[in-house]
């Protein structure tokens, strides 16, 4: 049995304060049991989003490392680092949120140029065509890895969410309605005793006056 | 917003060859510890693409560093010498945390 609210007078006004509190808080429990299994579809959902977005950026990224390697073994690999210092600079990134449920979810928005070779800074005299073809595969490998640092961060943001409304509807459930309930119950017992005490101290008089 | 690499001296090849400006180079969690540190306190920051092996050996302070906050992402990429078979996989934890109970999938 849990334990009743402190320091509460045993009146009907408060019994029917706290009937309205039980209701309130019962109705809060329930929304909130809605939104956590809501929360934990949405999630499940997005989790196999995860899965697939993680397959792309390293597959792509595999082609993307290969062709980087035969660019080292044809280039040497100081001539291929040379030439990477030589890019200029051609991503950009934005975030910006949208709203899942109530929280706040970033989206990223990577812009990278899909740019011809002539384009990206480093001279084509000196590099194989190796190089070019790792710069393209880097380049398309980026905005995969962005999806998947998107959905990642959102899983990580949903499962703070679906911990806190667990936390809530667990609190809800095993403290403040079992603590509300026994309240409720400690005040009509209490009425119901002052009711039986008043019945016989009337009977009793009525016994003393009739004596008399 | 920009792209930051934190990764070994031929990813970051890699990814300066793709136009990624930030390209620092770092051989393991010593290194690349003052880095990320110098990163997540730049407002500019917006995504760090890190390897997963320093990741795993920095796991305790990116937890850290990216508790309560969403920018800069992190997100770890197997790095150029391979696919490790066994790998963290950071969002079974996850799933864990929100269900309850470990589900494999």
């Amino acid at each position: 049995m849990a334990e009743k609210l402190e320091s509460v007078n045993p009146t009907r006004m408060e019994l029917l304060k706290l009937k309205t509190k039980v209701k309130l808080a019962e109705k809060g429990h329930n929304l909130l049991k809605e939104k956590r299994d809501a929360l934990i579809m949405e999630f499940f959902e997005i989790v196999e989003e995860a899965k697939g977005a993680r397959k792309n950026a390293e597959n792509k990224l595999k082609e993307a490392y290969r062709a980087l390697t035969i660019a080292q073994a044809t280039m040497g690999s100081l001539r291929v680092a040379e030439a990477s210092l030589a890019v200029k600079p051609s991503t950009s990134l934005q975030i910006k949120s949208k709203n899942i449920m109530g929280i706040q979810v970033p989206v990223l928005d990577i812009t990278v140029e899909k740019r011809s070779l002539l384009e990206r800074g480093y001279s084509i005299r000196d590099t194989s065509a190796q190089v070019d073809e790792a710069a393209r595969l880097f380049e398309e490998a980026i905005g995969l890895i962005a999806v998947q640092a998107e959905v990642e961060m959102t899983i990580r943001l949903l499962v703070d969410e679906i911990e806190k409304t667990k936390r809530r509807v667990n609190a809800l459930e095993n403290i403040v309605l079992p603590r509300l309930d026994a309240t409720v119950k400690y005040i009509k017992m209490r009425l119901d005793e002052m009711e039986r005490e008043n019945f016989f101290k009337l009977k009793r008089i009525k016994a003393l006056m009739d004596e008399g | 917003m920009n792209i930051s690499v934190i990764a070994d001296h031929s990813t970051v090849t890699g990814f300066r060859l793709a136009g990624v400006n930030k390209g620092f180079e770092a051989e393991d969690g010593k290194d690349a510890l003052p880095i990320l540190k110098e990163l997540f306190k730049d407002k500019e920051a917006g995504l760090i693409i890190i390897t997963e092996k320093l990741y795993e050996e920095l796991d305790e302070e990116i937890k850290r560093l990216t508790e309560k906050r969403v920018t800069p992402m992190i997100v770890a990429i197997p790095d150029s010498k391979g696919f490790f078979d066994e790998r963290i996989d950071p969002i079974r934890a996850l799933v864990k945390k929100a269900v309850g109970i470990e589900i494999k999938y």
